[in-house]
């Protein structure tokens, strides 16, 4: 067993070093030294990744372990235990303020812990038993592996996030899966340099030529559907009497988040929808059913289905807004990036408390309709919805896409209804060119183009996923750039074993406004300072190792942060799948009792919290996670390719960003496998 | 302009519907099907206020948490019904009076309880399973009076932690100070009673009323102010008897630390209280294990802060 | 289930000495049974007790109504009364009896009658000593002789509030007599003592006696009186 551990990145080192030695390197313009050291960086990177999977952990008693574990919201004292295999050990639990639970995956036992009591109530759950009092819960450590241990009382606003971990040494799936992050790299690399990998890129667009489906051409009720004129309306509809009621049940119903519908559908079934189906397979679709932009683009249009054409040339509240212009100055994402990383920042309260949640849904319904009032159009989503900053960067990942079908016949139009607008259909709300449309980035799907086009040119295509490869803008790199800090800090604060970040961030309820601060200053200087500086500092050694001055840090710093959108989609999936399959009983007994006013309507509402599979999510994490590094490693050529036009400055250029996406990776496993 | 006007109504009509099926349904799973004495209360526990109260908790007005605890006017031989909730964590709803639970409140879920208010009186109702730092001033009163009677009005139970004017900060830093602030902070106000007097009735148990503090001394057998000074002073200087140099001026030491070593494990560990009447109701109030929350030092500041109560006589 | 733990049980060289004092015991009692309720040659010792310059609380939870009146022959020491038994019981977290005098050798029941756990330990008034006859659930009972003449106050580590007092007279030559109220003086009487010369002392909770204890001559089939005071301790060494 250990043999093979060990002899695994040796051959990876090997396979690597044999690649770079079938690489003719005096073919590069001019090698500077760090382009000489290279391979020793990997090797070294190779190396303590070797170690760190090799390290022993830190022993904690001989067996029979005894572990007192001390509950208090939200967390467990202590916060890691370590184990071995076949460890018999002795629990004892406490809590220090309310009830709490003790819920180890894995190991089948279900504990409710009483403050004030030297006993806990400990039972089995998949027999179905009752709660019995014990002194002790004793239990043999399974198999090697991470098993978290969570609350199953709800015990107050965090309890969803109450957790801590034990591991069972060693961790096998953590050594496993850095090793094979490090093969992945160093594999990557080498069939780059082989050549095998990502030759023949249309320098001109950055876009790989690949496959696309003609969706309406395939489907041709589907194209029926999308040009009939009620079809986004048929769409909103449902969505924005859910909204409603979510709203209604926000404000009226239980002040439980895990016991209120509006909780429990949009952060955790809505937020796991749309980051690992919608935005992956349709990108921006949810655009097309976001029913906040609904009132104020009815009181713009004055239609709901038809079009009605004045409305677009409108200077008067009355006759459908004043149409201005939103100021040039606000029109990158700036703003939004900032209200993004605002949101994010008290977003451990927002998704915990149902009326803070209705009521910031409220304030962009509201918001909205003023918008609408003011500017043109889907003013308000491009450049003031807080989602739309990340949805435009994730969406480039899709898998599929509005373009024009042929772009010579666009070139010749001289009708742009798809742009303008028709008798038949509105011009493009999201104030784009369809018929210059190259990526996704601000396509809201919403089809008006599709119906406008005279030449039946524009279609909705199905493509390979993370097909756009192209950040071009400051704007949206940052957008990348703060979505890593976002995604390493939510794992920290809400799935991670400690309780201090969660205190911090739940200030309403802790009243810890310097902690508060502390957590707050640190999410923004980690999401607008410290990551985007280290990248910066990776792009001006990409610009140095690649050799060539043709391309300036700057574009450099832009266009690598491209790797970003795989990497940090796959961890935004890789963090929201504990979510649903952690709190899925939470909706079933939700949707029975939305309001939490004790109802039962489909006999769900008593149903007691019990997950899915817990003790599977990091053997499902971390195959996500590597995926996400393989495809920006190898989408990240693409990008690179575009940038250089010497294949071999391309793939030097791309060393330190690579290595950097895969020590964000090797962050990541560490949370949520390690 | 029909299909706008199809699409208006499609998107009125159901809004109307949505909010008129939350209240009729909201109605109809209030209702009680019960004979027509019957008295309905709701009654949601708010363990970060301390408090059972009347009327709604909802997202919106959690947010303030200003409530008010509920006191129960009902007339002798009325048939009550209580629906309880929880705001927020795990409570226990226990009204030992008409041996009415205790009952576990899941927060999320509605529990209904109902009795015969058979006896006129005042009566209390309590949480009883720790639910937080006010979790000690979560009781209630339940008033039955007879018919025709003018209800009495005692004064509601309120959290003294949720009124910092009530708990003014401990003056100085002597263990005795922070001790009278431990002894309201952490609620053993509420059961031993103020300035440790004793007295609160605990229903069916055999050691009712909840034992005083005042008389620690005695129990310690400190048995001069002299003593009780000294090891006033003592405890306030050593937090570890065991390790003193010397033994202090204080007569019976050897005794009175073996005293004050019982009394802080009667706190650690928590105290049962059984019951008067075996066939009767667990009695409410229960000393609990305070090893987890309450830290050493903070026991032996309790412990002094007794101490110094003991009314000394002339002589 | 009855745990045991007399004197029996902790050693050899004590079990011996167990065995050679019932033997002498049943010697005695066998001896002295016949004879006993009209002892020839014996008196009796009666009077009063009274109270000056205190209150004595009769009745209620803090009562101090018990009074134990002794006596301890001056000459050689009294024979100890193994067979002696009494008990002390634990019920509705009270000691009952408050005061249990027993004489020298005696073995005690502590029983538990409650629905709880108690504890017993004993604490040695003068030494400040204590001894822990461990802690025991409902209905179980423990035995504990004590052989050591004085005062020995029972106590539970469990429930702080109770307390009692376990008066080990040195003779089998007592009483136990408790106040009515505050004023009534006390009447007591000791029968059956044989003649010699007595130390008569008078235990009470917190009072003393005024004087301190007195020696006494008992003179066959005749009643000795005498009229005993108790006060403060203050004012009891102030009148020595």
């Amino acid at each position: 067993m250990s043999s093979r551990r060990q002899s695994t990145p040796g051959q990876l080192a090997e396979g690597g070093l044999a690649g770079f030695g079938g690489w003719d390197l005096r073919s590069a313009a001019r090698p500077s030294v760090i382009w000489r050291w290279w391979p020793a960086a990997v090797v070294a990177m190779a190396c303590v990744a070797f170690f760190q999977a090799t390290r022993p952990e830190v022993v904690v008693a001989a067996s029979p372990r005894e572990v007192e574990i001390m509950a208090r919201q939200y967390a467990y004292e202590p916060h890691r235990i370590v184990v071995d295999p076949g460890d018999e050990v002795h629990l004892r639990l406490a809590s220090t303020d309310v009830v709490h639970g003790f819920y180890l995956e894995g190991h089948d036992i279900e504990a409710e812990i009483r403050p004030g009591s030297l006993t806990a109530w400990a039972r089995r759950p998949s027999t179905g038993e009752d709660f019995r009092e014990l002194e002790e819960i004793v239990f043999t450590a399974g198999r090697p592996g991470k098993y978290r241990y969570r609350c199953s009382v709800t015990c107050g606003t965090l309890h969803p996030f109450m957790q801590g971990e034990m591991i069972v040494r060693p961790n096998l799936l953590y050594r496993a899966s850095l090793i094979a992050a490090c093969g992945l790299t160093l594999g990557i690399f080498g069939l780059m340099m082989t050549g095998a990998l990502g030759n023949g890129v249309s320098r001109a667009t950055g876009s790989p030529p690949c496959r696309r489906i003609d969706l309406l051409r395939v489907l041709p009720g589907l194209r029926w559907l999308v040009t009939r004129r009620w079809f986004q309306f048929a769409v909103v509809l449902p969505n924005l009497l859910v909204l409603f009621f979510f709203v209604v049940a926000g404000f009226f119903g239980s002040p439980i988040g895990n016991r209120n519908i509006i909780v429990t559908i949009v952060w955790i079934l809505w937020w796991f929808l749309l980051i690992t189906v919608l935005v992956p397979a349709g990108g921006r679709v949810w655009c097309m059913a976001c029913p906040v932009p609904f009132a104020g683009e009815w009181l713009a249009r004055r239609r709901l289905i038809g079009v009605r054409r004045e409305a677009e040339r409108s200077r008067s509240l009355r006759t459908g807004g004043l149409n201005r212009r939103w100021p040039h100055r606000l029109s990158r994402m700036w703003l939004q990036n900032l209200l993004f990383l605002t949101v994010c920042t008290v977003s451990t309260i927002l998704v915990t408390r149902p009326a803070l949640t209705a009521a910031v849904l409220m304030t962009m319904v509201v918001a909205a309709v003023a918008m609408h009032a003011l500017y043109k159009r889907r003013s308000f989503c491009r450049y003031l919805c807080p989602l739309n900053a990340w949805l435009s960067v994730y969406s480039m990942a899709s898998a599929t896409e509005i373009r024009p079908r042929d772009t010579g016949l666009c070139a010749d139009c001289r009708d742009h209804s798809c742009a303008g607008g028709s008798a038949e259909a509105w011009g493009c709300p999201w104030m784009v060119n369809p018929s210059k449309l190259d990526r996704n980035n601000y396509c809201g799907l919403c089809m008006e183009c599709i119906k406008a086009c005279p030449n039946d040119n524009m279609s909705l295509h199905a493509r390979p996923v993370f097909a756009d490869v192209s950040i071009r803008r400051l704007d949206e790199a940052f957008m990348a750039l703060i979505m890593i800090a976002l995604v390493i800090a939510y794992t920290v604060t809400l799935l991670g074993p400690w309780g201090t970040p969660r205190e911090w961030s739940n200030v309403t309820e802790v009243g810890n406004w310097g902690g508060f601060a502390l957590h707050a200053s640190v999410v923004w200087l980690c999401a607008l300072g410290l990551v985007p500086a280290i990248w910066y500092g990776l792009s001006w050694l990409a610009h140095r190792v690649a050799g060539t001055s043709t391309v300036s840090v700057r574009e450099i710093f832009v266009r690598s942060t491209y790797l970003l959108v795989p990497v940090g989609l796959l961890a935004w999936i890789a963090f929201s799948l504990p979510l649903i399959m952690l709190n899925w009983t939470h909706i079933a007994s939700s949707l029975s009792d939305p309001l939490g006013w004790g109802w039962d309507l489909f006999g769900t509402a008593r149903q007691h919290w019990s997950p899915l599979y817990p003790e599977w999510i990091p053997s499902l994490q971390a195959p996500l996670l590597l995926l996400g590094l393989a495809v920006a490693l190898v989408r990240g050529h693409r990008v690179a390719q575009g940038l250089f036009a010497d294949p071999s400055a391309a793939i030097r250029s791309l060393i330190p960003h690579g290595l950097a996406c895969a020590a964000i990776t090797a962050v990541m496993l560490r949370l949520f496998v390690g | 302009m029909n299909s706008e006007r199809l699409a208006a109504a499609l998107v009125i009509l159901p809004m109307v519907a949505i909010v008129t099926a939350i209240a009729w349904f909201g109605w109809l799973s209030e209702r009680v099907l019960g004979a027509q004495e019957t008295v309905v209360f709701d009654l949601t526990g708010v363990a970060s206020a301390g408090v059972w109260t009347l009327g709604p908790v909802n997202g919106l007005n959690y947010w303030w948490r200003d409530f008010q605890p509920a006191t129960l006017q009902v007339t002798e031989g009325d048939e009550v019904v209580i629906h309880l909730r929880s705001a927020d964590v795990f409570h226990r709803f226990y009204l030992p009076a008409f041996e009415v639970g205790p009952v576990a409140i899941e927060p999320g879920h509605t529990v209904t309880v109902r009795f015969t208010a058979d006896r006129a009186g005042i009566y209390q109702y309590y949480c009883t399973s720790m639910c937080g730092g006010c979790h000690f001033y979560m009781r209630g009163w339940i008033v039955v009076s007879r018919e025709g009677e003018d209800p009495v009005q005692p004064p509601p139970i309120m959290c003294t932690l949720c009124r910092p004017d009530d708990l003014p900060r401990p003056t100085s830093e002597s263990l005795v100070d922070r001790g009278a602030y431990l002894y309201l902070e952490k609620g053993c106000v509420t059961c031993h009673g103020p300035e440790g007097q004793g007295g609160i009735v605990n229903h069916n148990s055999a050691n009712s009323p909840v034992p005083a503090h005042n008389t620690t001394a005695e129990k310690l057998f400190l048995r001069s102010p002299e003593d009780a000074e000294a090891f006033i002073r003592l405890l306030d200087e050593h937090d570890d008897l065991e390790a003193l140099e010397e033994p202090p001026e204080i007569g019976l030491f050897p005794v009175v630390r073996t005293r004050y070593e019982n009394a802080r494990e009667i706190v650690r560990k928590g105290r049962y209280s059984s019951k008067l009447d075996p066939a009767g109701p667990e009695p409410p109030l229960q000393m609990p294990a305070w090893q987890h929350i309450v830290r050493d030092r903070e026991i032996d500041a309790l412990l002094v802060y007794f101490v110094s109560l003991y009314p000394w006589e002339e002589g | 289930m009855t745990r045991r733990s007399s004197c029996c049980s902790a050693s050899r060289s004590e079990a011996l000495r167990c065995l050679a004092s019932a033997v002498l015991a049943a010697a005695v009692v066998l001896g002295a049974a016949p004879i006993e309720g009209s002892c020839p040659g014996c008196g009796s010792v009666s009077g009063t007790v009274a109270v000056e310059q205190a209150y004595i609380r009769s009745d209620g939870p803090k009562h101090d109504r018990d009074v134990v009146v002794m006596l301890s022959p001056t000459g050689a020491e009294a024979p100890p009364e193994p067979a002696a038994h009494a008990s002390m019981d634990q019920r509705g977290l009270i000691f009952v009896p408050h005061v249990l005098a027993v004489p020298k050798g005696a073995t005690v029941t502590f029983l538990n009658s409650d629905r709880e756990q108690h504890n017993v330990y004993f604490l040695d008034d003068r030494t400040g000593d204590t001894l822990d006859i461990g802690t025991w659930g409902p209905g179980v009972s423990v035995d504990h002789s004590f052989d050591t003449p004085g005062m020995v106050i029972t106590l539970c580590k469990l429930h702080l509030e109770m307390a009692a007092y376990v008066v080990v007279c040195p003779s089998p030559w007592f009483v136990q007599v408790a106040f009515e109220d505050n004023d009534t003086p006390l009447r007591f009487e000791i029968a059956d003592v044989p003649a010699g010369e007595y130390e008569l002392t008078v235990w009470h909770k917190k009072l003393k006696q005024k004087g301190g204890s007195l020696t006494i001559d008992v003179q066959p089939e005749k009643s000795t009186e005498v009229d005993l005071v108790i006060t403060k301790a203050k004012y009891a060494r102030a009148a020595r």
